[in-house]
Formats: structure tokens, sequence, C-alpha cells
């Protein structure tokens, strides 16, 4: 706690407290994508008002609808919270998404091979799918920990590499039934509960209520964490106040690989999946990232940034039938959000344009 | 040339043709290596000048839908080509004005040029054609040298090492270069002696973006003649990665070009030619793997530029 209230005077991005600032931030940056969005979707020859009003009606119209948004949200909450303990000390973690198929399909194997009751069940997947995203993220980290090998493009090579070899190991396990191209059912004690009868909604969610809290903890409430802010925020002063940069790296990476595999499991072994597939989970790491930056990297606003990102994705089929658009519809949308995201203190920026263009006005009067 | 069928679905082919190894394996590992050759330049020139593009993989997408859908609808290939050089400059104009005006993170807004990139190509595609595919390939590509049967050898791809050869002559050789490696190195030391820093990156970012632009554009009106959803798989990525590979060398970039595109070239020809009937995703990882032994491998024996992905404030 010292630590905290010593902070309070340094920069806004080494403290803990709920700025609001950064909360009407997050909203502009929101406004912003689907402002942008809306105007790419007319000019593609869709409608944005069809397209948008769809979204809010199938994401939170219904009761069942608000269930598929908190069961997206789910794994994204986690995917988010990998991204945003990696990016909190500087690491550029783009594996989430590789990292979250591994994991999601360690979940699956223990799933597949076991059924012992579900409280040891899956706790054993929660496990499995950390070391799975934990293996994913080694290789990436000894590089850049020990080589100094820029830790974004390997683990970008590494998610094509992850891609390939679950695509490769889902056709050994594959379902019996029918053409599927996805892997059996795993055990029904390996899968999380659903919580209520009227949607997908399950016990997952409490993992990753769990997940955030214990990010939380550790960014603000440990030395460890506090030394992961320090090295994001200005890797030099880290070193000199004695952080060890190479085993900082190793410890974040593989943190945030296995909050990744955790995701990836939080998806394969939910009520309605149960079975891994490789074309239902891709996008669960990259817009984990999305929802990472939409929330200031911060998990709080991880969270809220999954919730929107969630609404997004779980009502990508109902655009689908409404307008004719495609599912990459929401890449686009939060492609256009994540760039705005990219412009540092964007209220400072549209405050000195707004005070700029005052003046100008009032000089010409 | 002889064929076997062992009955267990492996064809080997008996052959000591050694022509038709050679060929078969050169050819298509130059038409990957052309795109790999363009984007891996235009990111040495780039991050000499301080600058990193990581979302290159979203502005190829970009081009190479804009200038199969152009061609196809104008029956013109170099109207698609000069299209997709169009998008190119907006992008550049976009970015510049992110991390030149505002200040951007680069990483940040190039993994949001990335996904912005990809959901653009898909949704053009069902705008334009109103299916997940191009329903009709293009009835031509760009032209280029035949080789036998073994497929041609495209012009562009004498094109992109004349691109490497000049930007090597550009950075070592003439005094804008310098000014711009100058840049790359100590952004502050170059501002104190006159030069000015957003105007020369404006001009740099404006070269690498319509480079892969014009890599985009070859993928989808020249090797390939249609566009096909994410067909870029990674090219944008290991042209990123290829800038630490070469060293920031253009000249080593043509060779690091010529050496991927040789990975990217290896599955098909594994399992077409020489027959090997490992499951396609082994094969399709050579490339990825290719990327991070090399790297790992060379890494400590090159340094960046120094002040690439910093933004530049004036104080």
């Amino acid at each position: 706690m010292e630590l905290g209230q010593s902070e309070e005077t340094e920069s806004a991005k080494i403290t803990a407290t709920i700025d609001f600032q950064k909360v009407a931030e997050s909203i502009i940056l929101v406004l912003i994508g689907f402002g942008i969005s809306a105007i790419v979707i007319q000019v593609a020859g869709y409608s944005a008002v069809t397209a948008l009003s769809t979204l809010v009606q199938s994401s939170i119209g219904s009761p069942s609808g608000l269930s598929s948004t908190l069961w997206e949200a789910t794994s994204l909450t986690m995917t988010g919270l990998a991204a945003t303990i990696a990016f909190r000390a500087g690491l550029f973690n783009i594996g989430v998404e590789g990292q979250a198929y591994l994991g999601g399909f360690m979940g699956f194997l223990v799933g597949y091979y076991f059924s012992f009751p579900t409280v040891i069940e899956i706790p054993l997947v929660i496990i499995a799918s950390a070391l799975g995203g934990l293996l994913w993220a080694l290789i990436p980290a000894f590089l850049k920990a020990y080589r100094d090998v820029n830790e974004v493009v390997t683990t970008i090579m590494m998610n094509y590499i992850g891609s390939y070899l679950v695509s490769y190991l889902q056709t050994i396990y594959k379902s019996p039934y029918g053409n599927a191209a996805y892997t059996s059912q795993v055990n029904p004690t390996a899968q999380f509960m659903r919580l209520f009868p009227w949607g997908t909604l399950d016990t997952g969610i409490i993992v990753s209520l769990i997940g955030l809290v214990v990010v939380y903890f550790i960014l603000w409430y440990t030395t460890i964490g506090y030394s992961i802010r320090v090295s994001g925020y200005n890797p030099f002063a880290a070193r000199y106040a004695g952080v060890n940069p190479k085993r900082m790296t190793l410890f974040v990476m593989l943190l945030s690989g296995s909050l990744a595999g955790i995701g990836g499991a939080l998806f394969t072994n939910s009520s309605i999946i149960g079975h891994f597939d490789i074309t239902t989970i891709t996008g669960v790491g990259l817009n984990g990232i999305t929802v990472s930056l939409i929330g200031q990297i911060h998990p709080i606003g991880t969270l809220l940034g999954a919730l929107l990102v969630g609404a997004m994705v779980a009502s990508t089929p109902f655009i689908e039938i409404a307008t004719g658009m495609p599912p990459q519809l929401v890449q686009l949308i939060t492609g256009i959000i994540v760039v705005a995201a990219s412009i540092p203190g964007i209220i400072t920026m549209l405050r000195t344009a707004l005070n700029r263009w005052r003046k100008s006005t009032q000089a010409k009067e | 040339m002889e064929e076997v069928n062992t009955g267990e679905g492996v064809k080997i082919i008996m052959t000591f043709d050694i022509t038709l190894i050679f060929f078969s394996i050169l050819v298509p590992s130059l038409g990957y290596s052309v795109p790999l050759i363009l984007a891996g330049t235009a990111e040495v020139i780039l991050e000499r000048s301080g600058v990193i593009n990581i979302g290159m993989e979203g502005l190829m997408l970009v081009s190479a839908f804009v200038a199969a859908a152009i061609a196809y609808t104008s029956g013109s290939l170099i109207l698609g080509l000069l299209s997709a050089l169009g998008i190119g400059l907006i992008f550049a104009i976009i970015y510049s004005f992110l991390i030149l005006s505002l200040s951007a993170d680069q990483i940040i807004a190039g993994i949001g040029l990335y996904l912005l990139g990809t959901g653009a190509s898909v949704l053009g595609l069902y705008a334009v054609f109103h299916a997940a595919i191009m329903p009709f390939a293009l009835p031509e590509t760009l032209p280029g040298i035949q080789v036998y049967t073994y497929g041609k050898i495209s012009y562009l791809f004498f094109v992109s090492v004349a691109v490497s050869i000049a930007a090597y002559l550009f950075l070592f050789k003439t005094k804008a270069g310098l000014v711009v490696r100058a840049i790359g190195e100590s952004p502050e030391a170059a501002d104190a002696a006159g030069t000015s820093i957003s105007r020369v990156r404006f001009a740099i970012i404006i070269i690498d973006m319509l480079l892969v632009s014009l890599a985009g554009a070859y993928l989808s009106i020249d090797l390939n003649p249609r566009f096909v959803q994410g067909m870029t798989n990674g090219t944008g990525f290991i042209a990123l990665a290829m800038a630490a590979f070469a060293n920031w060398n253009p000249l080593l970039a043509l060779f690091g070009g010529i050496l991927f595109g040789f990975t990217e070239a290896l599955p098909l020809w594994l399992s077409v030619v020489i027959g090997v009937s490992y499951p396609y995703q082994f094969t399709n990882m050579i490339p990825f793997i290719a990327v991070i032994v090399v790297l790992a491998g060379v890494i400590r024996r090159v340094r960046a530029p120094a002040a690439v992905g910093r933004i530049f404030k004036r104080t």
C-alpha cells in the first residue's frame, strides 16, 4: 500500500486509481471506431443503421442474447488479461492467439482422456491449458530475454505454427459423426456448467473474474507487479531500480501465455462447445489484444472491453443474416478502434485542437 | 520418369531428372520471393529512418483485393495495379498522420492497420462479388518469361531485384540516404543539424507503402489470377522479420527474400514433385519455423537502427 500511495504523484500511467479521463478516452475510441466503420459500411453498399440496430438488439436485447455476449466476454476477458499484463511490462505478446489455440487444445485433451468428478476435472483442465499456453510462449520468451529477438515477430510466427499444429492434431481426434472437421466431444465433467437454462453463459465466467482479481492484485499489490509497471513505463529506470530485465521478460511472457491458454480452454471446454475446432477458436486471442487496448491496458478496462467486443462477436451471425456482411466486419471495426487507441492522450489532443480552433475564430472576429 | 503407386496413398516419382527437380523449385521460389523482396526492402528503408510498420500484412491484403477487383471489373491489369498503389498512398497518408502528427504508438497502430486491412479486404470481397470467394479468375496475369512448362518468372521479379539494388545505392551511396540513416540512429542530432524529421519520414513512409501495395497487387494479379481471403498467409510478417535478418541492408533483404521465397515454395514442391505425404500442416509450417530459427541464429550479430519505433518530439 505504501508503494501505491507514493505513486500518486507519479505519472497517471503508474497509478491504480480509476482515471475518468481514461474512461472518457475509451468511450471516444469506441465512438470513433463505430463512426468510421459506419461510413465504411455505407460506402460498401450496406445499411449501417440495420447493422448497428441488429448489433444492439441481438447482443443485449434478449436474455439469451445477453447471455451469449457474456459468454463471448468470458474467454475474451482472459485473453485480454494476458495481453494486459504483457503490454504493461512493455512486451508486445501478439502470440496470445496461438497460446489460446494450444491452451484450448490441452483443455480438450484433458476432457477427452479423463472423466474425474468436476471438482478435480475442471482444475485439471485449467492447469493443463495454462501449461499449453505457457509452452507456446516459451520460445519467444527465451529468444526475447536471452537473444533480444523482437517478440512481435516471433510470437506472430508461433501463431501460424500453432494454427497449423492444432489443425493437424484435431484431425487425429476427429469426431466420428458426420463430416464434422472438429474433434469429438469432451467428457461432460470437463465442461463448464451452464448457469442459466436460457443461455450459453457458464461457470467459466467465474474463472475469468478470478483471473481479473489475480491480475489486478499482482499488478498493484505486489513488488513484482510494481516492477512490471515500471519496466513498461521506463525500462532504464527499472534496471536502475534493480529489476532483472531477463527474469522479468521470462516471468511476464510465461504468465501472459498461461492466461492466454486458460482463455482458450474457457472457449473449448465451455458448456455450448465442448470440442476443439480451429475455425471457431480463431480470433479469441487477437480480439483479446483489442479488448486490452480498448480498456487502456487496465484489468477493469479489459473486462469492459471484453463485454463490448463480446457483444460484437455474439451479434455477428445476426448481422450477417440481416445485412449480408461477412463475419470479418468485427475485425474491421476493432481495427479502427485499435488504430484510434494508438494515439496517446486523445482527449488532451482534442482539447488542444478545440482551443486552437476557438482562438482562430476569435482572432477572425 | 516412372510413377510408382505403393498402394498406401503414397506416390513416389522415380526420377533422376535434375532439370525437373531444379526448375520445379526454382520458378515458384522466385515467384514467392517477389513480395518478400519488395516488402522486405521497404521495411529495411523504413526502419533505417526509425519507423516500423508491423501492419504490412493488412495493406498487402487490401491491395491484393483492390488490384484483383479493379482488374476484374475494368478488364485492365494496369488499372488494377495502379489502384492498388493508390491504396498504398492512402495508407501512407493515414500512417504518417498517425505517427508523425499525432505521435501514435507505432506497434499498436500497426496492429490496428493489420486488423483493419484484413477486415476491409473481406468486406470488399462481399460488397463487390457478394460471395466469400471471387467467382471467376482473371483471364490473364501480368507478363513474364516462360520457363519451359514450369511456369513463368514475372517481370516484377526483375523489378523487385532492381528496387533492392536501388535501395542499397540510395541508403549507402547517396547524401540523402545518409540523412535517412542519421534520422534512424539519432533523430535529435539530425534535427539539430537542420533536417526536417517529419518530412523525410513522410517521404520514406510513402515509398514503403507503395512497395508493400505493389507486393500485395503482385499476389492477386500476377502470382495468382484471383484474390483469396487471407491469401498473404504471413508474407507481410515474414517480410517484417527479414529486416532484422538482413541486418537492415537492402541487398541482404534481396537474398533473404529469395531464401524465404524458397521456404514458401517448399511445401507444395515437397508434396507434388518429391511426393512427400506428410500432413500438409507440417510442411506448411516450414517458412515460419525457418524465420524463428534464422532469427535466433543471426540476431546477436546484427544491430537495429537506434531510433526504431521511438516517437520523435522536438523539445
